[in-house]
């Protein structure tokens, strides 16, 4: 097990490494000039400064020069620094992760607290009224925009209902209870999002489990059905859900972006957003690589749990 | 000599007896088509909704935290690498200025009390002194002089440097009394020191803080920034040794950063924030909510297409001149801007001192714009491309616009870069003209200057080397170097009137409409300016209990 997990950890270090030279080379085949970006179109600078500006932030160096200082410097752990704000960017970072990772995780939570009984249920209940109901919330969830999800989330519950404040952000370990109203409305919005393909496998998984012949065995035992559901067939449809669960988890990093710019949260989203805009190179190259991180230990962790829920997959040799 | 400048300095000395200290509250209630009693900006047609709680007879109490949701950050809180032009809502409260643009942009009181036009290149100012920063570093006049130096240093990398090019040197004759002498006549000299470069601080600060000091600004102005979370917050206090007793009366500021314009007007509604900037898709809930004092009035910006002239077809004026007058700009304001804001009738607005009231917006002729393009040899239409950035705003008035001008056989195709990209193709001469609108500034000279005289940092045909300007172009620089050349507001203006009849009859910008600037509060907020540049001066508000 511990070889198997040194292995996948040293087997992520290429795709870091290709992913930042991806995004280094895709951000400066951009048209535009980080130098023009960062001065906007209404400053008027003199020549000299404009040069000085340039050669401060490297950007009179060749791409390759550019891209292995950069690398030389992110192997001691120092990411460089935001070319807007002049923040170094693992401080941006430290301070973004941790809102996002409350957002994600949240949100996972809720998508998965949705769409898990929604999906046995509609599965259970097949080609009932609850079934055709269950994927209509479910598709639903898919099928909006989440920024405008967002809005009538804030027109609803804010504005008409005035039970939940319409944006901002608060950290758990602050308030934890001002936290969570803050909290809801972005997390439903971005977990409702998720719902649609995990109740959709879910149902599929648990009816093709439910049709197999341990359930049939189970049921003539004289089992309870919910026992039957829960226990049995539940935790042998649960593979291909967890596959799906996987790639959410890697991927609500993605959809924090938009969901962080409608709530105002200022987590990573945020920040990718802002740095884009601006050709913040370091910071793009740090908010990629922390996604792209992201992903990896979200779909490590899938596998291992496959072993957890399956005692025949072993990991190891 | 002297007969001419005793009445400039009279003049001046004038205005410096209005201290904009404590701010008047805008009686916009009074409004309607006529101008307050110089306690606010000039109506234009749409102040008619304007709504304000105030009354006349309210003192001012102090306490409390006002709650301000704003789009973005600032770039920064230093005065000279800063760059944004929403820096001022915060750099207003922590710093303080030589002297202040008032709302009309005529100079008021700042740290300077009193100020004489000595002679063209020499201007003396009497300062107050014996007051401190907020990190307690007593003022000494001698700030003044490092101010200036700072910006003016390469090493600084001011973006205010060019502003201040034509200051000679700074002299510090007593502890009460500075002189600035210029190289050349400045007459937008107390507009650019009521801006960013005139944000007096100590080296003291400045050198312990180094690059820092834009992150953690010290000042001397009514508040104090205590945090600054990028994305999130900026909570400003008040200083508690501000050298005018009883001044601020907020105990503090708190501005959340909500990038979403109907969001920021959600929390309005439900009373989470006392303040924001009203988007325009947001008007007219604004106007009808109860619950919201609404507040809008003239901004010194302008729509437009930029127009490069040094790029063909639209070297010849008459190409211009046909696309200007096949344009139905009464249908853009309608369409785009939902009827807020005015026809543009040149690049001043009624914000300004320039503002020329008997100048007309120019008019739809289709068979005018017909024969100018004939006559410029375009009998069968013309064709190029048409940079835009695009936008919720922009990508319809592209199409409208498109559709407009094909009526008259310009042909022009639509190519959407991001802001950043059109910025640098439209500076590298990849293209004639750039639909981008221009925020304006407090003197019509920095206006005017940088958009349309042939050197001007923001006209994008001084980067193209090849560009020889045209008989008429020579004429309007000249115009306008002239007018920057006298410290006469009466002289310049009737200057800045036939300049602006130029530049809109031989279109030298295509201009559509002039910006309006609105704000939306909470019933409890007391005591809002509106200024004419549109930037908020949070620590002249007060909250009713």
């Amino acid at each position: 097990m511990t070889g198997y997990l040194i292995r996948r950890l040293l087997n992520a270090i290429p795709v870091l490494l290709l992913v930042s030279i991806a995004v280094f080379s895709l951000t400066n085949l951009l048209s535009g000039d980080p130098v023009h970006a960062l001065l906007g179109e209404e400053v008027v600078i003199t020549p000299e400064v404009e040069e000085q500006l340039r050669e401060d932030l490297g950007l009179n160096d060749p791409l390759p020069v550019q891209y292995l200082t950069w690398l030389t410097n992110a192997l001691r752990g120092d990411l460089g620094e935001s070319i807007q704000t002049h923040q170094p960017v693992v401080d941006a970072l430290r301070e973004r992760l941790p809102v996002t990772l409350q957002l994600a995780l949240a949100a996972w939570l809720i998508g998965v607290a949705i769409s898990l009984p929604l999906g046995v249920i509609a599965a259970v209940k097949r080609n009932s009224w609850i079934d055709h109901a269950a994927t209509v919330v479910a598709l639903s969830g898919v099928a909006m925009p989440s920024f405008w999800m967002g809005l009538m989330f804030i027109l609803i519950f804010a504005v008409w209902m005035n039970v939940l404040p319409p944006s901002g952000f608060v950290n758990l370990w602050d308030d934890p209870m001002q936290s969570l109203r803050y909290l809801i409305l972005p997390a439903v919005t971005l977990g409702l999002h998720m719902t649609g393909s995990l109740t959709r496998q879910t149902r599929s998984s648990m009816l093709e489990v439910l049709n197999q012949d341990f359930v049939r065995t189970a049921r003539s035992k004289g089992l309870k059905e919910r026992r039957i559901i829960v226990l049995h067939a539940m935790r042998n449809a649960m593979l291909p859900v967890l596959t799906v669960l996987g790639i959410q988890a890697g991927g609500l990093v993605g959809g924090t972006v938009v969901i962080e710019q409608v709530f105002a949260i200022p987590g990573m989203g945020r920040l990718a957003v802002s740095s884009v805009f601006a050709q913040d190179i370091p910071v793009i190259q740090g908010v990629v690589l922390l996604a792209a991180a992201a992903v990896l230990i979200a779909n490590l962790l899938t596998d291992l749990l496959y072993g957890v829920l399956d005692p025949r997959i072993r990991y190891g040799r | 000599m002297g007969k001419h400048h005793f009445s400039r300095r009279r003049a001046l000395r004038g205005l410096a007896g209005g201290a904009a200290f404590g701010s008047i509250a805008w009686l916009a209630a009074c409004g309607g088509g006529s101008e307050s009693d110089g306690q606010g900006a000039a109506a234009t047609p749409g102040t008619a909704d304007t709504r304000v709680t105030q009354t006349a007879s309210e003192a001012p109490t102090s306490g409390g935290t006002l709650r301000v949701a704003l789009d973005g950050d600032p770039t920064g809180l230093d005065p000279s690498t800063s760059r944004g032009g929403n820096d001022h809502h915060w750099l207003y409260s922590i710093f303080e200025n030589v002297v202040n643009n008032d709302p009309k942009f005529q100079p008021a009181a700042g740290i300077a009390e009193q100020w004489e036009v000595v002679n063209d290149l020499t201007i003396a100012f009497t300062v107050s002194n014996g007051f401190t920063y907020h990190d307690g570093t007593p003022f000494k006049t001698e700030d003044i002089k490092y101010t200036i130096e700072r910006h003016q240093d390469p090493a600084t990398k001011s973006y205010a440097a060019g502003q201040v090019n034509s200051i000679e040197r700074v002299e510090v004759v007593d502890p009460k009394r500075v002189v600035f002498h210029l190289k050349a006549i400045t007459a937008s000299l107390f507009a650019i020191l009521g801006d960013r470069a005139g944000m007096i601080f100590s080296p003291t600060p400045v050198t312990q803080a180094g690059e820092g000091f834009t992150n953690r600004p010290i000042g001397s102005g009514p508040m104090k920034l205590d945090s600054w979370a990028t994305d999130a917050s900026l909570h400003m206090s008040k200083f508690a040794n501000y050298r005018k007793a009883g001044y601020p009366y907020l105990d503090a500021i708190d501005v959340q950063i909500v990038p979403n314009s109907s969001v920021q007007f959600a929390n309005l509604r439900t009373g989470n924030t006392d303040l924001i900037f009203v988007g325009q898709k947001d008007v007219s809930a604004a106007k009808q909510d109860s619950a919201v004092q609404f507040v809008q009035w003239p901004g010194t910006g302008y729509t437009q297409v930029n127009i490069n002239i040094s790029q063909p077809p639209l070297t010849d004026m008459r190409v211009r001149q046909a696309m200007s007058a096949a344009l139905n700009r009464k249908a853009i304001l309608q369409a785009i801007y939902f009827n807020e804001g005015e026809l543009a009738n040149g690049p001043m607005t009624r914000a300004s001192w320039a503002f020329d009231e008997s100048l007309k917006p120019i008019e739809e002729d289709l068979k005018k714009a017909k024969d100018l393009l004939t006559a410029a040899g375009h009998p069968d239409g013309v064709s190029f491309d048409f940079l835009i950035t695009p936008g919720e705003e922009n990508t319809p008035l592209a199409e409208m616009l498109k559709s407009q001008w094909a009526r008259v056989g310009i042909n022009v195709t639509i190519v959407a870069l991001s802001a950043e990209a059109a910025g640098a193709e439209y500076r590298a001469q990849k293209f004639p003209m750039f639909l981008t609108g221009f925020s304006g500034r407090a003197d019509p000279d920095l206006t005017i200057y940088e958009n349309f005289h042939s050197k001007g940092g923001f006209n994008r045909a001084s980067f193209n080397t090849a560009y020889t300007p045209e008989p008429s172009q020579v004429d309007l620089d000249a115009k306008i170097v002239k007018a920057r050349q006298t410290y006469d507001q009466a002289e310049r203006k009737t200057m800045y009137d036939d300049i602006q009849r130029q530049i809109m009859e031989n279109a030298h910008g295509i201009l559509f409409t002039h910006n309006t600037n609105r704000v939306g509060m909470t019933k409890q907020v007391r005591g809002f300016t509106p200024y004419g540049d549109g930037k908020l001066r949070l620590h002249e508000l007060w909250l009713a209990s």
